[in-house]
């Protein structure tokens, strides 16, 4: 018993440090955040180009301003179904940490909501599911009136070895 | 910390920012030497001889500044240089590591009192702590900087043997030591410090005539190059791995042989029988480019030292700003086509967007003179320890080519020089009786021609013996028996990984080590190697590069909707095939047959999982693609026509795919998949 207060405990400590800045958007009817410190830009629609031989999440590249960059669509990475492109869809640029540098990589949301101000008292550990629903990748839910955004953990959705080793098969 | 330390650590740090016309600096300096000699008294814990020593450094250095305060001094420079140097000197007695010798710098009066010959053995500290976190730039600064002396200072002694009385040449080096040793005592690397001061006091009496340059010596002090070279890699390991740096092998012996070699030993050991044959076994580099001797030391333009980086991303930026400024101009010209004001405009725009492309691209260009000169020091040591001799010749080291090239070339070229030294050159014996003269030569050259850089090596050794490569390559399964070959063919062979790699064809054609890794490196570098070769007069070997890996000529191809670009380099020819060409084998691998060869058909579509146009290969296109004897024909639907791109790198995550070797971004801006040539050709022989 004790052991797991103390984890709770730690939990709520951890979601303490996570108050701040989010840009929201969505997939879908759920929304979603990101650390506002890891979103280098939103850029609208740019064509892709398909790299052979990646798993189906990978997209493909882009050019931002003569910088190659990997696209990676969310959805398909979070196992939803595909959705048709609509004048909303948008790449937001993320820097996710590989080999002690910042990559930066695209990725494809439905739509971009607005950046929120979440305090951290709003912000509550993520709820566990058992093994069917992978939380480990999400840092709380933070609550915005009646709404929940779930705030990711880029680094980990787009786990810079997983990518790189997908790539390389 | 004791008051004295304290002082030591100030003047340390002021004398190094110090300006000769800074007064106050200088008046701040004077007053620490001047306290010095009675702080020196009041410390008890120092020996006597330490002591007096100190204070004397001390007064003399004090003087200096003297000098430098009242403008009494001839070279401002020169003596704030001995000043740090006492200093530095200071710092060594006060952590008892000091030779003790003194330096022997005469403009410093305190060196003027001769050494007191080699006395008690230094005592070489084994471990040495890392400076403090905040030093690190400064470390950081060192390593490059002491990198850089040495490598000048290398080819300056290689020009020493040329020129054993050569002043300015034998300052150069001395100089080279001379700051290395100062920084290293600065940043407490005692081990270097030994090595660069003991380096520099041989140096210094040959500085002064005391002693001959003869190679023996030269040879040492080039050992001690290598040395110092090693010991800033333990540096810069210990830096970055945040370890302390370990004792140097063999520094002692080193330090001992330096010792010795200034006191006019060296000359008596080794060179005691000076035969023909030792004498003989001499290589010097023949024409170092006329006139660059002394001046090159001197002269070098202004340049600042940009981050890679940093040059990278310009470079990125302009080609961006070429593409945006070639789409805003197709946009424009046919808005504008009543406006001769606009379109002059525009075009002035070009000309300077494509200008500022050029200047970009120049800057990554660097002269290929540092890798010749690297050769010259193998082709020296090669020489001199197979008793041949060699004669090396440098021509066109001024030729420019992509940074990234000169240090991709290195490898190559290390090999092929060795192969000629080893191999290609003859001792001089076989020489004379060949009716040749004794001493060998080599002659690397570089230059321009029709936008490729070509790096040339030749040697006037025994050539390439064409029957003995054929009845090799027989015996090695390479060729039927009846098979005609012409002459380049037959000299091709030896790039063979099974020809060249066997030791024995070594010693009977003479060349052939690691052949087939040359041409591996020089191919992935988009360059071909072509040799020419007389039995018994010499060989040439010529490497053709591409002037820089930014840019390459390519074709453009479309499967489906994809468009991909395949090097012109790799292509051999395009067709469509009529269905009498194609057959298949077990119904599943395709062929064409093509001028009497049959080819795989590779279907690209299937490898990539795209959607074609066209899956009947005679609706489609066929381009004939080659990877030295293996050749393909890859399946496209369309040819978009031939233009230059600039590749890109997919960057760290994705630039290992297989069958692709980067990107490039067309003239819309988009990135189109540059294919690699062999890695289709693994693909297809792996699926």
């Amino acid at each position: 018993m004790a052991s797991s207060t103390l984890s709770a405990a730690a939990a709520t400590l951890a979601a303490n440090a996570l108050g701040g800045k989010y840009l929201t958007f969505a997939l879908g009817k759920e929304e979603y955040g990101l650390e506002i410190l890891k979103v280098r830009e939103i850029i609208g629609w740019l064509d892709i180009t398909a790299l052979p031989r990646t798993p189906g999440y990978v997209k493909g590249v882009v050019n931002l301003r003569g910088q190659v960059i990997v696209v990676v669509d969310l959805r398909s990475k979070f196992a939803m179904e595909a959705a048709p492109k609509t004048d909303q869809t948008c790449i937001i640029v993320v820097e996710i940490a590989h080999a002690g540098r910042k990559l930066s990589t695209g990725i494809i949301v439905d739509r971009v909501s607005e950046v929120l101000e979440i305090p951290a008292e709003n912000i509550e550990a993520p709820p566990t599911f058992g093994s069917s629903v992978a939380t480990d990748f999400i840092l709380g839910m933070g609550k915005v009136g009646e709404a929940v955004k779930i705030l990711l953990d880029i680094d980990k959705v787009l786990e810079a070895q997983e990518l790189a080793a997908a790539l390389k098969a | 910390m004791s008051s004295l330390d304290a002082t030591t650590e100030r003047l340390a740090s002021a004398v190094l920012v110090a300006d000769p016309n800074d007064l106050a600096a200088l008046a701040r300096l004077h007053e620490d030497l001047s306290a010095m000699p009675a702080q020196v008294a009041a410390d008890a814990t120092l020996a006597a001889p330490v002591a007096d020593r100190l204070s004397r450094t001390a007064q003399a250095a004090s003087k200096l500044v003297e000098q430098l305060i009242l403008r009494e001094a001839d070279d401002a420079n020169a003596a704030l240089e001995s000043v740090c140097e006492s200093i530095a000197q200071i710092q060594q007695l006060l952590s008892g590591t000091a030779a003790t010798e003194t330096s022997k710098n005469e403009t410093a009066p305190v060196a003027a009192e001769s050494s007191p010959a080699c006395g008690a053995e230094e005592a070489v500290t084994v471990v040495e702590e890392l400076s403090k976190p905040e030093d690190l730039s400064l470390v950081q600064d060192f390593i490059g900087e002491a990198r850089g002396h040495l490598e000048s200072a290398e080819a300056d002694l290689l020009k020493l043997e040329e020129q054993p009385d050569d002043h300015e040449l034998i300052n150069a080096v001395f100089r080279g030591f001379h700051t290395i040793k100062g920084v290293a005592g600065f940043l407490n690397f005692k081990q270097i410090g030994q090595l660069a001061h003991a380096a520099e006091n041989l140096l210094d009496k040959a500085r002064k005539g005391e002693l001959t340059l003869t190679s023996e010596v030269l040879d040492l002090v080039l050992q001690a190059v290598d040395m110092a070279k090693a010991m800033i890699r333990t540096i810069e390991t210990a830096v970055s791995q945040q370890t302390p740096i370990g004792e140097q092998p063999g520094l002692k012996d080193m330090l001992a042989r330096l010792r010795d070699g200034a006191a006019g030993l060296a000359q008596s050991a080794p060179a005691a029988a000076p035969g023909a044959g030792n004498a003989a076994s001499e290589a010097r580099p023949a024409s170092v480019p006329e006139g660059a001797s002394a001046k090159a030391v001197a002269a070098t333009d202004a340049t600042v030292k940009v981050a890679t980086g940093r040059l990278d991303s310009l470079i990125n930026m302009v080609g961006e700003l070429v593409i945006a400024q070639a789409m805003v101009n197709q946009d424009l010209t046919r808005l504008v086509s009543g406006e001769p004001r606009v379109a002059r405009n525009l075009s002035h725009v070009s000309k300077i967007t494509r200008e500022l492309q050029e200047l970009t691209m120049a800057m990554r260009m660097v002269p290929i003179q540092g890798v010749f000169q690297k050769m010259a020091r193998l082709i020296r040591d090669l020489a001199r320890k197979a008793g041949k001799q060699i004669e090396l010749k440098l021509t066109g080291g001024e030729t420019e080519l992509d940074r990234n090239l000169v240090e991709a070339l290195a490898d190559p070229l290390v090999h092929m020089i060795r192969n000629a030294a080893d191999h290609g050159i003859e001792s001089p014996e076989d020489r004379v009786r060949a009716g040749k003269s004794a001493a060998g030569h080599v002659e690397l050259l570089a230059y321009h021609q029709a936008g490729n850089i070509v790096v040339e090596i030749r040697d006037d050794g025994r050539g390439l013996n064409q029957k003995k490569i054929l009845t090799k390559a027989r015996q090695a399964g390479l060729l039927q028996e009846g098979q005609e070959l012409s002459e380049q063919d037959i000299f091709r062979l030896i790039f063979h990984p099974g020809l060249s790699t066997a030791e024995k064809v070594t010693d009977v054609s003479g060349r052939g080590v690691g052949m087939d890794v040359v041409r591996k490196n020089v191919e992935a570098l988009r360059g071909r190697i072509d040799i020419t070769s007389t039995e018994g007069k010499g060989s040439t070997f010529a490497i053709r590069l591409p002037l820089t890996l930014a840019v390459i000529d390519g074709l453009v191809v479309k499967v489906g909707a994809e468009r991909y670009i395949l090097p012109i380099t790799s292509i051999e020819q395009s067709l469509q095939p009529k269905a009498g060409q194609l057959s298949t084998l077990q119904n599943r691998g395709e062929m064409c047959m093509i001028r009497g060869s049959l080819l795989p058909v590779c279907r690209l579509h299937e490898l990539f999982h795209v959607t074609p146009r066209n899956t009947d290969p005679c609706q489609a296109l066929l381009v004939l693609v080659q990877d030295g004897d293996r050749r393909a024909c890859i399946m496209v639907d369309e040819l978009l026509g031939q233009q230059q791109v600039v590749i890109k790198s997919l960057g760290e995550i994705t630039g290992n795919l297989p069958g692709v070797s980067g990107g490039a971004i067309l003239g819309d801006g988009t990135i189109s998949l540059i294919l690699d040539a062999p890695g289709i050709l693994d693909l297809m022989a792996a699926s």
